[in-house]
């Protein structure tokens, strides 16, 4: 598995656009990139994957917003992946092109019935990839909500966690090396995505240590505070999906929590889609991806 | 006089010019007006290339894919050659201020005649091989009319970058 990230030109416009590759053969996964690089996309990183488990790990931990899959692979085939993502809350509405030689036009049918966006029969003409990648970000992209989550973390900090926060350029943020806790979540409904934070430990401490309203024993401590980061996060997700939807139906995947890098930190911070917080001297980033 | 240098003298002239592009020959032009145009494609390769943001038109007209088939006549006519050709017409563009990220390339041609040429697929080898110029340059091809056994003329708008086809007495864009 490989990426590589692209600079971006002052002159392109729209939310740059994250694409993961699925072929088993090399070949075809650099042809396709050198497509998408071709084709004047505003792009902000490639992702490769041999195979729909490669593929489901990057889909794991990387926002995505086009997959491209062949068919036929080794260990996971593109119709189990399709089947995965449909199956996943977060992951049920990226657009999925497949480039494979299926021709029958039955299964072609067949595809696009499951919501695969359109099929590419190999060997394809590079114009054919473009054409098909330029119908998808063409189609109006949802603008970085960072406002909705200034006003869920408004909303929720205060009744679960007695605090306050004030909201920040994340952007302009120093990268941060402490001890911190990763938690995501799926959600699906009239707008669905997914919601990360990354939390300092010490922090989510005091959050749950707040939220309890004593000190946790120092032996559970560590599991009450990622018990409180989950919920935080389950609790922003609903506010967030509610504000965004109008108060449509929504359905939350449970949230998971581990622990967060260096790298995440610096990886996240840069996302436009990236809010970070400032609560009682800490700083925490949340992150929310909608489509 | 090559058909560039003659662009040159009559770039002065207010009436619009209308350059003809003779078979193994290229153009370029910065006038911003008038029309390049080629006739006859037949089994031959039509290019014609607009850089709408900076004004500058080319097009050629190659007749064989390679110029490995004889290298020193591709030194002094390139554009009778798809690669050397098209090598060529992308240097004297890039050359007069076009950028490759504005290039919309049309191209027309390619088609199997009935006559001898049919025999090496000339048509098809033409296409191929301009394909994997673009693909090497990393360029898309905007639209195209190739295959097929008709003769085509191509014609390239020089102020709109408009680029139209006449074959069999009808006319329409590309």
């Amino acid at each position: 598995m490989t990426n590589t990230t692209l600079e971006m030109t002052s002159s392109e416009v729209g939310n740059p656009v994250n694409i993961l590759i699925v072929d088993d053969s090399d070949i075809i996964r650099r042809m396709i990139a050198r497509t998408i690089e071709m084709s004047g996309l505003p792009l902000s990183s490639i992702h490769e994957a041999a195979n729909g488990r490669e593929a489901l790990s990057v889909l794991d931990r990387t926002w995505i917003d086009v997959v491209l899959a062949d068919l036929n692979m080794p260990i996971m085939g593109g119709l189990e992946l399709l089947d995965r993502t449909r199956e996943d809350a977060a992951l049920r509405d990226i657009p999925v092109i497949v480039v494979s030689t299926e021709s029958c036009e039955e299964r072609v049918d067949e595809l696009e019935k499951r919501g695969v966006h359109a099929v590419v029969r190999k060997p394809f003409r590079p114009e054919q990839i473009r054409d098909v990648l330029l119908s998808i970000t063409d189609r109006e992209r949802p603008a970085a909500r960072t406002d909705a989550l200034g006003r869920a973390v408004d909303e929720v900090l205060p009744l679960l966690t007695f605090m306050n926060a004030i909201q920040l350029d994340a952007a302009s943020l120093a990268p941060s090396s402490q001890t911190m806790m990763h938690a995501r979540m799926g959600f699906s409904g009239s707008v669905s995505g997914i919601l990360s934070a990354l939390v300092p430990f010490s922090l989510a401490r005091t959050m749950s240590e707040n939220a309890l309203g004593e000190p946790s024993s120092s032996k559970d401590a560590d599991m009450i505070a990622g018990d409180t980061v989950g919920e935080l996060l389950n609790t922003l997700a609903g506010t967030v999906v509610s504000d965004l939807g109008n108060g449509a139906a929504f359905d939350l995947a449970p949230p998971e929590v581990g622990t967060g890098s260096a790298t995440d930190w610096a990886d996240m911070q840069v996302q436009p889609t990236c809010a970070a917080f400032e609560v009682e001297g800490h700083t925490m980033l949340l992150n929310l991806n909608v489509r | 006089m090559s058909a560039d240098t003659n662009l040159k003298s009559r770039r002065q002239c207010a009436v619009p010019t209308r350059t003809i592009v003779g078979i193994s020959e290229l153009a370029v032009s910065t006038v911003g007006s008038g029309t390049l145009v080629t006739h006859s494609l037949g089994s031959c390769m039509g290019v014609s290339i607009h850089d709408p943001v900076a004004h500058v038109g080319g097009m050629l007209h190659a007749m064989m894919p390679l110029s490995a088939a004889d290298p020193e006549r591709a030194r002094t006519k390139p554009g009778m050659y798809v690669d050397s050709g098209m090598t060529t017409l992308l240097e004297r563009m890039f050359a007069l201020g076009a950028t490759k990220r504005n290039l919309v390339i049309r191209v027309a041609g390619g088609a199997s005649n009935m006559d001898s040429d049919s025999v090496f697929r000339i048509g098809e080898r033409n296409y191929t091989v301009l394909r994997k110029i673009l693909w090497k340059n990393a360029l898309f091809i905007q639209s195209e009319d190739v295959g097929g056994s008709k003769s085509r003329t191509m014609t390239l708008d020089l102020a709109t970058g408009e680029t139209t086809i006449k074959s069999n007495g009808v006319m329409r864009p590309l």
